[in-house]
C-alpha cells in the first residue's frame, strides 16, 4: 500500500493521524465524507474536533476506534498510538485488542450508551473482565472507578439500573467506563450535550481532572466554541469533511483567520448588552451542505462573503499563516 | 405599551399522573411539573423564560397556548380570563396565541406539503376561499424568507433551518399577537441558529408581536427579549428586566446558572460557581434550598413568594428569603 510507505515508521507518544480519509457509501455510490484529517495529540494534551452535524467530525472518532459502521470505509490514511498502527492491514488482531484498551470512548447520549437491563456495576466490570482480568479484581476496580469519578454512593450505584440514575450520574458512569483501564487516549464525543449547563462545568472539570492523572491525550469532539476554548490546548475546525484551520486555543481565539470560524464567533449572542434585539446578529447566511452534496471547491463558499471564482474552482490547501512560534494553519485562498 | 396586559398567567398548576418504580408493580404518583408559576406579557413584549431541563418551562409554555389545561390558576387574555369565555371567543383568543416547537423534524407532518401544513390552521379558523388561503400562505412564504417554490415541496426536502422557518410561518399563519417559542433554535447547527433568531427579531418588529422565548441558551435570551423569568422545580424564582436580572441576579440559583455558561474565554476551565448536587424535590419549603450554598434552617419551612429585589427597578422580584442579606453589587460581566 501506497500509504504504508508514505508513513512508514512513527515512533511518538500519543496520537498521531496522517491524511485520514472516510468514505460513505449511500444507494450504491460512495462519497467522502472526511477528507485529509491529519492530527496529533501528546499525552497530556487536549485537542478539540469543532465542527457541526454532518461535518465528520463522529466519523473520525469511530474510525480511530475501529468502530466505523459498515457503510463507511477509511479510504486513505493512518494513525498510529504510541508507535502502533490502529487502521487497515497494518492493525493486526493483537494491535485491535490492544487499542480496546488503549483507547476510551465518552459518548454523547448517557442513556442510549447503557444497557438498560444491566446493572452498572456489571457493566462496568465487564470492560476489565473483557480484557483478562478476574471477576473479582474487575468489580474492585469498578468500585474504585466510581469513586473516582466523584459519584455519590458508589456502593448502591454497583446495583442500580441505568433508569435510576440521574442525567449527571449516567455521564459519570460513561467517564469511568471509559478511563477504567487506563486508556493512552480518551475520545469525547459531545460529552456534555445532552447536560444541564450547571452539570457542564463539574463534567468538563472531571474529565480534565482524570487525564491529568492518568496522562492521557484526550480528543473532545463538539460544536460548541464557547466549551472548546474553556478545555482545548489545540483546536482542529472541520467544515464539510474538511479542515479549515487548525490553532492553538488561544491563538485562535486571538486571532481566527478562516470566514467560518470568524462568523461562527461573531454570530453568538453576547451575554452582555442590552437586550431587546437593539442590532441583528451576523448570522452566517445559507446552510451547512450534506454529505455528498459538497461543492467541489471549498466547502463553506456558498455560504461565504469573500468567496471568488477560485474558491468554487478547487479546494485551498491548509497552510500556515502569520508569523511567530504559533503555527495557525487556514485553509483559504482569502483570509488573511 | 398598554396598561392591560395581553396575557396574565396567576398561578398555574399542573400535574402528570405516572406509574413510579417498575412499571408491573407501581403505584400511581404525581409529578407536579408546574407549581404555581405566575407571569405577565405585555403587547410587543418579549419575555425569556431560562432554567435548566425538568424546570418545568416547556409544560408552561403549553399551558399559556392551550395545549394543556392548568389543574389550577388562571389564564387571562387581555384581561378576560379564558375559561369563562363563550366558546367562540375563546376560538378567537387562541388563534391570537401560538406556538412554536423546539424540534421541526417531528412538529411538521412528513406526509404534508408545505400548503397543506399552512392551510391547516386557516380551514380550521373557517377561512374557505382557496384564493384568500392561498394569498395568505404566499404571504407569510416571504415572511420567513423561503421561496414561493416551497410550497409543494414536503419537509423532509428541506433543511434544518428551513424546517423551522415553516414552523414559524405555520405558527404565524392566524396573525397572532402572542408566539410561544419552545427551544426554537436549539435543533438547528449552530452556523444556523443566528439566521432563525434575526428573523424572530425582525418579525416581532415588522408584526408589532409578543414573544416568549424558552431557552436555556441565556445569551439568546438576552439579545432578543426585553424581560426574562427564570424557573426552578415549575416556580419562578426571579423576573425582572433583562439587563437587571443577568448584571444584578438576585436568587442564589440564577446566580448559579449564569455562572455555569461557559466564558468562551481560552485558558483552562473556568471556576465555575459550584452548584452541588442536583434538581431534587424537597419535602416543603425552598425547592432550591438542598442545593442552595447560602440555605438556612427557614428555607426548609415555608416556600418563599416573590417580591422586589432590586434597588433600582421595581419589577425586579425574587423569591429568596434571603435577598436582603445578599450584596447588590452588579456581578461581574462575561467579557
Amino acid at each position: 500500500m501506497a500509504d504504508a510507505t508514505r508513513y512508514a515508521c512513527v515512533r511518538a507518544e500519543g496520537l498521531q493521524v496522517a491524511g485520514l480519509s472516510i468514505a460513505l457509501a449511500s444507494h450504491g455510490r460512495e462519497a467522502l465524507a472526511l477528507e485529509d484529517v491529519s492530527l496529533d495529540i501528546a499525552p497530556r494534551r487536549t485537542l478539540c474536533l469543532a465542527g457541526e452535524s454532518g461535518s465528520g467530525k463522529s466519523l473520525f472518532a469511530l474510525a480511530l476506534a475501529g468502530l466505523l459502521p459498515d457503510v463507511a470505509r477509511v479510504a486513505a490514511g493512518q494513525a498510529w498510538l504510541d508507535g502502533q498502527c490502529l487502521l487497515g492491514a497494518e492493525a493486526s488482531a493483537s494491535r485491535r485488542q490492544r487499542a480496546g484498551r488503549d483507547i476510551g470512548i465518552v459518548f454523547q447520549e448517557p442513556m442510549t450508551a447503557l444497557n438498560p437491563v444491566l446493572t452498572i456495576g456489571s457493566q462496568l466490570a465487564e470492560v476489565p473482565r473483557l480484557h483478562g482480568h478476574g471477576a473479582r479484581q474487575a468489580h474492585a476496580m469498578a468500585l474504585a472507578m466510581l469513586e473516582r469519578v466523584r459519584i455519590a454512593q458508589p456502593r448502591s450505584i454497583m446495583q442500580a439500573y441505568p433508569h435510576q440514575l440521574s442525567g449527571g450520574q449516567r455521564q459519570r458512569v460513561l467517564i469511568a467506563m471509559a478511563l477504567i483501564l487506563s486508556p493512552r487516549l480518551v475520545i469525547a464525543d459531545e460529552p456534555t450535550t445532552a447536560l444541564d449547563v450547571t452539570l457542564q462545568a463539574e463534567i468538563l472539570s472531571l474529565l480534565k481532572a482524570l487525564q491529568q492523572e492518568q496522562g492521557t491525550a484526550l480528543l473532545f469532539i463538539t460544536h460548541d466554541l464557547a466549551v472548546v476554548a474553556e478545555i482545548a490546548d489545540h483546536v482542529v475546525v472541520l467544515y464539510a469533511g474538511r479542515v479549515v484551520e487548525s490553532a492553538s486555543a488561544a491563538e485562535l481565539f486571538a486571532r481566527p483567520r478562516h470566514p467560518y470560524t470568524r462568523g461562527l464567533l461573531a454570530a453568538r449572542p453576547p451575554l452582555d448588552g442590552g437586550g431587546g434585539a437593539r442590532m441583528l446578529l451576523a448570522a452566517i447566511e445559507g446552510t451547512v451542505p450534506a454529505p455528498g452534496r459538497w461543492p467541489r471547491g471549498c466547502g463553506f463558499s456558498p455560504r461565504c462573503a469573500l468567496a471568488t471564482a477560485r474558491c468554487r474552482a478547487g479546494p485551498p490547501v491548509l497552510e500556515a499563516r502569520g508569523g511567530g512560534a504559533a503555527v495557525h494553519r487556514v485553509a483559504c485562498f482569502e483570509s488573511p | 405599551m398598554s396598561p392591560l396586559p395581553l396575557l396574565e398567567a396567576e398561578g398555574l398548576v399542573k400535574d402528570f399522573g405516572y406509574r413510579g418504580g417498575a412499571a408491573w408493580r407501581g403505584s400511581r404518583r404525581v409529578l407536579r411539573a408546574v407549581d404555581g408559576a405566575s407571569l405577565t406579557v405585555h403587547a410587543g413584549e418579549a419575555l425569556g423564560i431560562v432554567g435548566e431541563s425538568a424546570c418545568g418551562k416547556t409544560t408552561l409554555g403549553r399551558l399559556l397556548v392551550g395545549l394543556h389545561e392548568p389543574d389550577a390558576g388562571r389564564i387571562r387574555w387581555q384581561g378576560r380570563e379564558l375559561k369563562s369565555l363563550p366558546a367562540a371567543e375563546r376560538r378567537a383568543a387562541s388563534r391570537q396565541v401560538q406556538m412554536v416547537f423546539q424540534d421541526p423534524n417531528a412538529s411538521l407532518n412528513p406526509r404534508k406539503t408545505v400548503r397543506q401544513i399552512l392551510e391547516a390552521p386557516l380551514r380550521w379558523h373557517g377561512m374557505r376561499s382557496t384564493a384568500q388561503r392561498t394569498a395568505r400562505v404566499r404571504e407569510l412564504l416571504a415572511c420567513v424568507n423561503l421561496d414561493v417554490e416551497a410550497l409543494d415541496h414536503y419537509p423532509h426536502q428541506f433543511s434544518g433551518g428551513q424546517r423551522q422557518r415553516i414552523g414559524i410561518a405555520r405558527a404565524l399563519v392566524t396573525v397572532p399577537r402572542l408566539l410561544v417559542l419552545d427551544e426554537p433554535t436549539s435543533a438547528l447547527d449552530v452556523s444556523v441558529q443566528a439566521q432563525v433568531l434575526n428573523l424572530l427579531a425582525t418579525l416581532r418588529q415588522s408584526l408589532q408581536l409578543a414573544l416568549v422565548l424558552i431557552s436555556h441558551d441565556l445569551g439568546a435570551v438576552r439579545w432578543l427579549c426585553d424581560r426574562v423569568a427564570v424557573m426552578y422545580l415549575g416556580r419562578v424564582v426571579e423576573s425582572g428586566a433583562v439587563h437587571e436580572v443577568f448584571s444584578r441576579p438576585q436568587h442564589p440559583y440564577t446566580r448559579a446558572l449564569l455562572a455555569a455558561v461557559p466564558s468562551g474565554v481560552p485558558g483552562a476551565l473556568r471556576q465555575r460557581l459550584p452548584l452541588a448536587g442536583e434538581l431534587q424535590r424537597p419535602a416543603g419549603g425552598c425547592a432550591f434550598a438542598p442545593r442552595c450554598p447560602r440555605a438556612l434552617a427557614a428555607c426548609a419551612m415555608d416556600s418563599p413568594a416573590l417580591r422586589p429585589a432590586g434597588r433600582a427597578a421595581a419589577d425586579h422580584l425574587a423569591a429568596c428569603i434571603r435577598l436582603d442579606t445578599l450584596d447588590t453589587t452588579p456581578r461581574e460581566e462575561t467579557p
